[in-house]
């Protein structure tokens, strides 16, 4: 069983290298959107440095869904989901190892980039490593509800835009809780409690969502 | 009309788009019913030819 | 899938699977309806009556807080119908139960306008109450994402267009989002924010005037037989569509 999840991982990690369009569009989008909010903010100083949180927030929330379609759209027309299936290795796990995998390549980067992003936004230094610190606790929570979203629709043509119609409001608490791990240690607070909270959130969405996705896959494809 | 002092304003345009809300909810269902009894009556008399 | 069967299965009451039977449920609710609207009418006459001209007006808040008859009931029934979806997607997924799924997809839209109307009845009780049409706080917040998750529901059904498959998306979909529930229940009573806490449904009992507690809820149990008669002619209407479908498919089978 072992075996199969690595080699699931690996085939995941190699396929993202390879083809790539994925990982570097997202880490793209995510640079798009930064730079262009001051467009419309306008360049004044303390207000990106109020809202530097909330944009890097949304902003990964943003490149996060949109790459969420790679998760299991490329699988399900080539075959390969079926065959998964009828693996022995747990679906649930190997749906965990996939959506760890894509979080590999989408939600690590931008939680590792944003802090660096953030100076664009003149976001304050005490908050740039807590917000880094809160985007790889959250992300991996993104990825796990988006996981049911995409099981949920990865047999609808153009299923995108209903995938983040039915993921974002669960999101909420999410987003919550990681913009305000970032503004309390902005205005030098502990943040334990909003980490704390956060982390429990992905902790869960690591055991249901992959529960919740196998189940989808199962009674929606027949 | 009833007058409920200075804040009677709110209170009708909460209590008209509650009775529209619901009235328009209740005449969507019926007439989707109606609707759904209509080709329902259509397609078995068709079937019984 | 056989739907004409009303035997019972294993582990389950005989009047649960009696109603399994599409063709019961249309007799059945046919004879029920009438009776129910009567009652909604005479309810609803009598709670907003009361609500409206006998009971008192609040003592800080003046008469804006007569539009808590409706904002309050309203909140129960979005609450309450998005549980019975919960329930209802278990026996779509769990006992297979025939109309569960017609259940599901009746229900949707009315818990979606019922959330709907409690957001704008509270937006139009806060503004002169407390001066904002809308605050970010908890529970304000949790009652909006309540009626998206309802709204994406909705679009799930339409998005997938075999009923079985459907169904089964949309109660998985209902479950994940049931985790909502209890976060708007407790949510006032977790973060101390602008919605007052909770004065009916907590220990001990209501804490409200009983001169206000009785049109509440009065037309709380209306909203609940007016969500019955609803309920009702939503189902019959899937049920007559659905066999409509059949027939419209053998047709065009017999045709080809």
């Amino acid at each position: 069983m072992i075996a199969t999840l690595r080699a699931v991982l690996s085939r995941e990690l190699t396929l993202a290298a390879r083809i790539g369009a994925g990982v570097e569009l997202g880490i793209v989008f995510f640079l798009i959107l930064i730079s262009v909010t001051p467009f419309a903010l306008g360049p004044d100083q303390k207000l990106l440095s109020r809202l530097a949180p909330a944009l890097l927030w949304i902003a990964a929330l943003l490149a996060t869904l949109l790459g969420l379609d790679r998760l299991l759209q490329a699988d399900e027309e080539d075959g390969v989901l079926d065959e998964l299936m009828l693996s022995e290795t747990p679906l649930e796990l190997i749906l965990l190892t996939k959506a760890f995998a894509h979080w590999l390549v989408t939600g690590l980067p931008l939680a590792l980039l944003a802090p660096v992003l953030g100076l664009m936004l003149a976001i304050s230094p005490a908050a740039m490593l807590p917000l880094a610190l809160s985007l790889l606790v959250g992300t991996p929570a993104l990825t796990f509800l988006g996981l049911v979203g995409a099981a949920l629709t990865v047999t609808l043509r153009r299923g995108g835009l209903l995938l983040s119609v039915l993921v974002l409001p669960l999101t909420a608490p999410i987003l919550i809780f990681g913009v305000s791990i970032v503004r309390e240690a902005a205005e030098g607070r502990s943040f334990t409690t909003p980490l704390a909270l956060l982390g429990g959130i992905t902790l869960i969405s690591a055991v249901v969502s992959p529960v919740a996705a196998a189940a989808a896959l199962r009674f929606t494809r027949q | 009309m009833f007058d409920f002092g200075p804040q009677s304003g709110y209170i009708y345009a909460a209590y008209a788009i509650f009775a529209l809300g619901l009235l328009v909810l209740l005449g969507a269902s019926l007439a989707g019913r109606a609707a759904a009894r209509r080709r329902l009556d259509r397609l078995e008399a068709e079937s019984r030819r | 899938m056989t739907e004409n069967s009303a035997s019972p299965r294993q582990g389950a009451p005989n009047a649960f699977w009696s109603l399994a039977n599409p063709g019961r449920f249309m007799g059945y609710s046919g004879t029920l309806l009438p009776w129910l609207a009567v009652i909604t009418l005479a309810l609803l006459s009598y709670g907003l009556y009361k609500g409206l001209f006998v009971a008192p007006a609040d003592y800080q808040q003046g008469e804006s807080m007569r539009i808590m008859y409706i904002h309050v009931p309203a909140a129960w029934m979005a609450m309450g119908v998005y549980s019975l979806m919960t329930m209802s997607s278990l026996g779509t997924l769990v006992w297979k139960h025939p109309l569960a799924d017609v259940s599901q997809k009746a229900a949707a839209p009315i818990g979606a306008t019922f959330t709907a109307l409690c957001l704008i009845t509270g937006s139009l009780w806060g503004k002169p109450t407390w001066g904002t049409w809308w605050e970010w706080d908890a529970r304000m917040t949790s009652v909006l994402v309540l009626l998206l998750i309802y709204l994406g529901i909705i679009a799930l059904w339409r998005a997938i267009d075999e009923p079985l498959r459907a169904a089964r998306a949309v109660a998985i979909m209902t479950l994940v989002g049931a985790v909502n529930l209890p976060i708007i229940k407790f949510s006032v009573d977790w973060w101390n924010t602008l919605h007052q806490p909770a004065s009916v449904f907590k220990k001990g009992g209501p804490s409200i005037h009983p001169a206000m507690l009785e049109p509440l809820l009065v037309m709380g149990l209306a909203f609940g037989f007016l969500f019955g008669c609803l309920q009702i002619i939503r189902m019959q209407a899937e049920i007559m569509n659905r066999r409509a479908e059949r027939l419209a498919l053998r047709q065009a089978n017999a045709e080809a």
